[in-house]
């Protein structure tokens, strides 16, 4: 096996990967442009069965108790609000897409991880007055780099994660030293591939090391995030552990542990509507 | 009767329980249900409709004081385990901190 790969010997693999969903990229597309392409976006959710199924089957339950049924997508939206609809059939559209089968990687367990910084994202972006949906959706992303790993490379893949354990470091550090690069590096690569606004690309690279990057904004909400799922156990596997943090990161996003303390019972019960709403099984209400 | 504070996703909230904190509207932010409110069916459907996600509820708690004990222990060995990284970095040990309040103050 390489040691080490040249970066654009990984980075020209890219084109393998699965497409983005439209819907996906008109989704994230839009937060930037500040438009809502309505029409569009309808149309492309009922083109998708899937879709229609999760945004009606989400409608169903809040009016649940009422006697009206939700059958179209227009009362959907109407109920739920864009925000809700939009992050609903992101979420879905994503899971979909990328189930990458491995013995050692499990989807589920990946896309409970991104959930879990998505909803600390949101959080701590309102705490820090910066735009929720923006950091949400950042925060789903922010891992996408080791899909492409464990798609391109699954040898490799196995091999970061023996290092890993063994040598009880952060994967990003055995990652640069089997792949060369790491997974916000191949991430930011991938979403720059998309076509993805600029802001998701910066924080997808920023995600490990902020203070690498030109103080960017979303880096610092997505890196805080994540530090802050592992601290509260949300979204991790027994042999998980806080990863390597930057304290100038939150100091930029101005906030104290203490400002968002406040807010785990929120953050936690979120993650768990998360996981229950896409049948993922949800974390016991206190450990055991 | 002891009772425990929890913070839940409204789906999993029921008729019957009593509310621990005010319910605010997402928009504006205007008390919808006071703490102390008992839901009912009808508050239920309405915090559904309005897109509420979680609740803050006071509910009974049905735990020994031998189960709290070993929860909390459990809890704080985890915490141990996840910082076990970061026992000389000031700004994670304020993290862990909090962590820790908040695990003693909603186990016990």
């Amino acid at each position: 096996m390489n040691s080490e790969l040249s970066r654009d010997a990984v980075l020209g693999r890219i084109g393998e990967l699965p497409a983005l969903p439209a819907v996906v990229g008109d989704i994230l597309g839009a937060l930037e442009n500040e438009v809502e392409p309505t029409e569009r976006l309808v149309g492309r959710i009922n083109a998708d069965p899937v879709l229609v199924a999760r945004v009606l089957g989400a409608a169903n339950s809040a009016s649940q108790g009422s006697r009206q049924r939700i059958g179209s997508l227009l009362e959907a939206i109407t109920l739920l609000g864009f925000n809700r609809v939009r992050q609903l059939v992101l979420m879905t559209a994503l899971v979909r897409q990328f189930q990458p089968a491995s013995a050692v990687f499990d989807p589920t367990t990946f896309w409970r991880h991104s959930f879990a910084v998505a909803v600390c994202a949101a959080v701590i972006a309102r705490e820090a007055a910066m735009d929720e949906e923006l950091a949400f959706n950042a925060g789903l992303l922010h891992d996408i780099g080791h899909l492409f790993i464990v798609i391109a490379y699954p040898r490799e893949f196995e091999a970061i994660l023996a290092r890993m354990l063994a040598h009880d470091t952060d994967i990003v550090v055995a990652e640069r030293a089997i792949l060369g690069l790491d997974h916000s590096q191949i991430g930011s690569a991938m979403a720059e591939h998309w076509s993805l606004p600029g802001a998701f690309v910066e924080a997808i690279e920023g995600h490990h090391n902020p203070d690498g990057r030109n103080n960017d904004a979303f880096s610092n909400v997505v890196h805080v995030a994540e530090i802050l799922s592992y601290a509260l156990d949300i979204g991790t596997i027994p042999r998980s552990a806080v990863p390597a943090f930057s304290s100038r990161a939150q100091a930029h996003l101005g906030l104290s542990w203490q400002d968002v303390a406040g807010r785990f019972g929120e953050i936690e019960a979120k993650y768990r509507a998360a996981c229950l709403e896409f049948g993922f099984s949800p974390p016991r209400l206190s450990p055991p | 009767m002891k009772m425990r504070r929890l913070t839940v996703p409204v789906s999993e909230a029921q008729a019957g329980m009593c509310l621990a904190a005010d319910v605010r509207n997402p928009v504006g932010g205007a008390v919808l249900l006071a703490a102390g409110t008992e839901l009912n069916e009808a508050t239920l459907a309405g915090l559904r409709r309005r897109g509420i996600e979680t609740v803050t509820l006071d509910v009974c708690d049905t735990r020994t004081d031998e189960e709290i004990a070993r929860q909390i222990n459990e809890a704080e060995a985890r915490i141990s385990h996840l910082f076990h990284r970061h026992r000389d970095n000031p700004g994670l040990q304020d993290l862990m901190q909090c962590v820790l309040d908040y695990r003693r103050r909603t186990l016990a």
